[in-house]
């Protein structure tokens, strides 16, 4: 299905219905893995539309060298990326203009939050806002990291260019963050035993 | 929660974290609808704008079109200023040596007269001095109008 030469050529005209095609495959996929990054749900939305409308506006110099879906991930982690790296930008600026310094080995606070649905193969809503807390927990650049690396299994290389970092950076990265997730996953499992 | 910490031992695997983080961040029941619907809004339903307002977008190709064309007209207005003030610059000057002015008042011609002394003789073709306010000899002689050589 993906990158199909008919799907693409209907894409390259810019047939209504092939662009719903396309978003009714990959809409679900793409969000989770920009909310899992930005961990904003409002932000996540707007980048996942933006990251359609580039498509949208590029897929003219889609070569097919790689999946569509590919093609379009690419696109969306781009923005989620380009997102945060502004919002340092900005944070930098008004850290700048505040009087109050703020503490830059302090984990950055979960911009958002996201009600569990109850749809999902996980059938503890508790567990997914457990996850969901330590995933907010961690830097944008962490989180990154996780997905690129962890759930989506890029490889280092490609990551670390994404990312515009080195793979040794990465690899650092990856293991904080998923010594973090196991500790506060840890904590709720001792909790749980004591408790019983 | 049980159950759900069975998944979630102390030293989790990798594979364990994915599974679960993958069953994280669920996409809401209606929200992919509601994507594409705003999606296309803006896709297709966006009204065409005239080649005019298309200008006024705030593009980058706009911005330099806007940059080239005001590069132009200040390029242009400089041009004709300095061409202009150079001959300004070259009139007449009643100080220049050689050189008198008469006005007057001619009721044949009914207009105001500025007769020059130590000019070209008069011809039809506009007649500018040099910077210098030297005065060139005129070295076609057969022009020269008879009577006065500097009437009007």
């Amino acid at each position: 299905m993906d990158a199909a030469p008919d799907l693409l050529k209907r894409l390259r005209a810019g047939e209504e219905s092939a662009w719903g095609e396309l978003h009714r495959e990959h809409y679900a996929r793409l969000w989770s893995s920009v909310q899992r990054i930005l961990n904003n749900p409002a932000a996540a939305d707007d980048v996942v539309q933006e990251a359609f409308i580039k498509a949208h506006r590029d897929i003219k110099r889609f070569a097919g060298q790689s999946q569509l879906g590919t093609w379009l991930y690419r696109i969306a982690v781009n923005q989620a990326l380009d997102t945060i790296r502004k919002k340092q930008r900005t944070d930098r600026w008004l850290s700048f203009l505040s009087p109050v310094a703020e503490d830059e080995n302090q984990p950055a606070m979960p911009e958002g939050h996201v009600a569990p649905a109850a749809s999902t193969g996980l059938e503890n809503a508790e567990l997914r806002e457990i996850i969901f807390a330590a995933m907010g927990d961690l830097s944008p650049e962490h989180r990154a990291v996780v997905q690129l690396r962890l759930v989506d299994e890029m490889s280092l290389e490609e990551t670390a260019q994404l990312l515009c970092c080195k793979p040794g950076t990465v690899n650092s990265r990856l293991h904080y963050a998923c010594e973090h997730l196991r500790r506060k996953l840890g904590k709720v499992k001792r909790a749980s035993e004591s408790g019983t | 929660m049980c159950q759900a910490l069975e998944l979630a031992p102390e030293f989790m695997e990798d594979r364990e974290l994915r599974k679960l983080l993958l069953e994280t961040c669920p996409v809401r029941p209606g929200q992919e609808d509601r994507a594409w619907s705003t999606l296309r809004e803006r896709l297709y339903a966006q009204p065409k704008l005239s080649w005019w307002a298309a200008l006024l977008q705030p593009t980058w190709r706009n911005g330099a079109f806007a940059g080239v064309a005001f590069g132009l007209i200040v390029g242009a207005v400089a041009s004709f200023a300095l061409t202009s003030q150079a001959r300004i610059l070259a009139t007449a000057d009643s100080q220049a040596p050689g050189i008198y002015a008469t006005s007057f008042y001619s009721k044949s011609a009914q207009a105001q007269v500025v007769w020059l002394n130590g000019m070209e003789p008069a011809s039809d073709k506009p007649t500018f001095l040099e910077k210098t306010g030297q005065v060139t000899n005129p070295s076609d002689n057969s022009a020269t109008p008879a009577g006065d050589p500097n009437s009007l």
